[in-house]
Parts: structure tokens; sequence; C-alpha cells
């Protein structure tokens, strides 16, 4: 039987997909005593999601993390997108279901979603630094 | 840990009330949700007779609720959160159940490891998929907060969303597909 409520997309359409930011939040800290210790290392992470176009069905969705490397603030996908696409082949079948994630994955990769993510965090919780 | 299921007609009276109980301190005085409660108790309009529960009791003590409600019936997505679904029909089906209320806060710990990412949320879902399965269910639809999406991804499950997910009082949820079979 095969899965219901995908949007199926062919493999070759995936370099014309263009996605568009919809919301972006922080993951909260675990509430564990040895984690809200003072001095401990700590690291800021969250989740954005995206759609291929206003009122458009397609959804993908990702974890992130921010790291300071050599002076630099980065943001990577933390993990493999949650979505409701289901890539399909040249033939039209179903490519599996992990293949279609990882091809999702480098997708993001290849965008540039860092500053609209950062933008949409800085609107929504006001932090004082931003800009 | 054990887990029981049942319908409000086959539970005992310490079970069904207990998981009412955990479900006020969950949802109402834990996170703060907007619902109903009366004295102490959380229930709504889909707790009916054909209502599921699964319920992960420590010691007695209830530390994990699922509810399953039958698509062919009102259920919470279709009757109060149709939008999550943008386009797509509302999914009515004998092999389609909803998945509402999960959580798995075990209140006598020292440790709050959140709803969604403890061994006993692990051992729920599993709990909630046999349940699932023995009623002839072959995917479950949940409106979900984002959390969930992560868990179910921990613990082995394949779940997609039906649509974006949309800001609903101030969270991101969507509507989730869970496949149980494979």
């Amino acid at each position: 039987m095969p899965p219901h409520g995908l949007v199926r997309l062919p493999i070759q359409a995936l370099p014309t997909l263009r996605l568009q930011h919809l919301l972006s939040g922080i993951h909260e800290e675990s509430s564990q005593p040895a984690a809200q210790a003072c001095g401990r290392p700590t690291s800021i992470t969250g989740y954005t999601e995206w759609t291929a176009a206003a009122g458009s069905p397609v959804t993908l969705g990702w974890d992130w993390e921010m790291q300071c490397e050599l002076g630099q603030v980065l943001w990577r996908r933390v993990g493999l997108p949650f979505t409701n696409v289901l890539l399909v082949d040249r033939a039209r079948q179903d490519i599996a279901w992990q293949q279609s994630l990882r091809r999702l994955a480098d997708l993001v990769d290849a965008m540039a979603w860092a500053e609209s993510t950062r933008a949409a965090l800085c609107t929504r919780y006001a932090w004082s630094g931003c800009r | 840990m054990e887990f029981i299921t049942g319908t409000s007609q086959n539970l005992t009276n310490e079970v069904f009330l207990g998981l009412a109980r955990y479900r006020h301190k969950v949802f109402i005085k834990t996170l703060g949700w907007d619902l109903a409660a009366d004295a102490g108790l959380e229930l709504d309009q889909f707790d009916r007779p054909d209502t599921i529960y699964v319920v992960a009791r420590e010691q007695g003590d209830c530390v994990g609720v699922a509810r399953l409600l039958p698509t062919l019936q009102p259920y919470l997505l279709g009757e109060i959160f149709p939008q999550l679904l943008a386009d797509a029909p509302i999914p009515r089906s004998a092999d389609v159940w909803e998945l509402s209320r999960f959580a798995a806060f075990d209140f006598s710990s020292n440790v709050l490891s959140g709803q969604f990412s403890s061994p006993t949320a692990i051992g729920l879902l599993h709990a909630v998929q046999q349940c699932a399965l023995r009623h002839q269910a072959s995917r479950l639809i949940t409106v979900s907060p984002l959390g969930v999406e992560r868990l179910l991804r921990k613990a082995g499950f394949r779940a997609y969303r039906a649509a974006p997910p949309q800001i609903v009082d101030g969270h991101p949820l969507f509507a989730c597909w869970i496949d149980l079979t494979t």
C-alpha cells in the first residue's frame, strides 16, 4: 500500500524547488539539574520551517545548531529534515524514505537559510542584540 | 512499568479517574493549555464510550497517557483543527485512528525529561502502536507540536506531515501521519 498524504516530487525537480521561510524557533533546554549548572558548556539549538510557496502543501523543516568556530558564528543543520515530500525517480517510482530524506538534506545544505532563520528568531524573541 | 488499555466502560474507576487527573496535571497545570476541567479532571467531548486509552503506570501511579479515537466518528483534528490539513481531505477510514492527549511526564521523578523525550514516552508510543494494530489501524493521525516528530523518529517510526505547521496559541502545531506497519 503506497503511503498516503505524501507529496511526490520528481527528483529531477529538486534543483528548481524554491523554499520560503515559514517560522523558526529555539528548542527549550533540558530541565535536568546537571544541565543547568552555572558555567557548563551549552549550545543554542532550534528548528526552522519552510514551504514551497504560499498555499503550497510542501513542508520541509529541520533542526539547527549555532556553533562558534574560529570567531565565526555558523548555523548547521542537525539531523535529517522533517517533511511530507517523497521523491520519485525518473520512472516515477518511490525512492526509499531515508534516501529521499538524505537528498532533501542535501537541498537544505545548499540553501542560504541561516539569515532568514536568524531574522525570524530576532523578531520572535526580541533579542536586544539583534539588528 | 505496566501499560493498560481499555475504554471508560472496561477500565477500573481507579485507572480512568487516574488518567483524567494526570491529564489535568500535565495539560492544564504544567503546560497551561486552555481546557475545560471539572473537579481536577480533564475530559472533553472526545472522551466517549468508544474512546480507547493507553495508560502507563509505575507502582500504581499514572506516568503516561494516550487517547485513540476512530476517524469514522468525530475526532479532534477533524472537528477542532481541520485547518492543519490545509486542502487535504479530513481522514475518515476504518484503518486510520487519531492519537491525542499523548503525555509521558513522570512527576515522581526528580528529573523532568520533558513530554516527548523520555523512555516512558517511547514505551508508551510502542504500546499505542500495539493497541492500534489490534483495532485494525494501519496509520495514526495526530495534532502535534514539533517535538513529537523528533520522538517518533527516535522511536523508529516513519512519520510525516499532512501539511505545513501553523502557529496555534503561540506554538507551532501540525497534523502528523504515523505509519504503524513499517
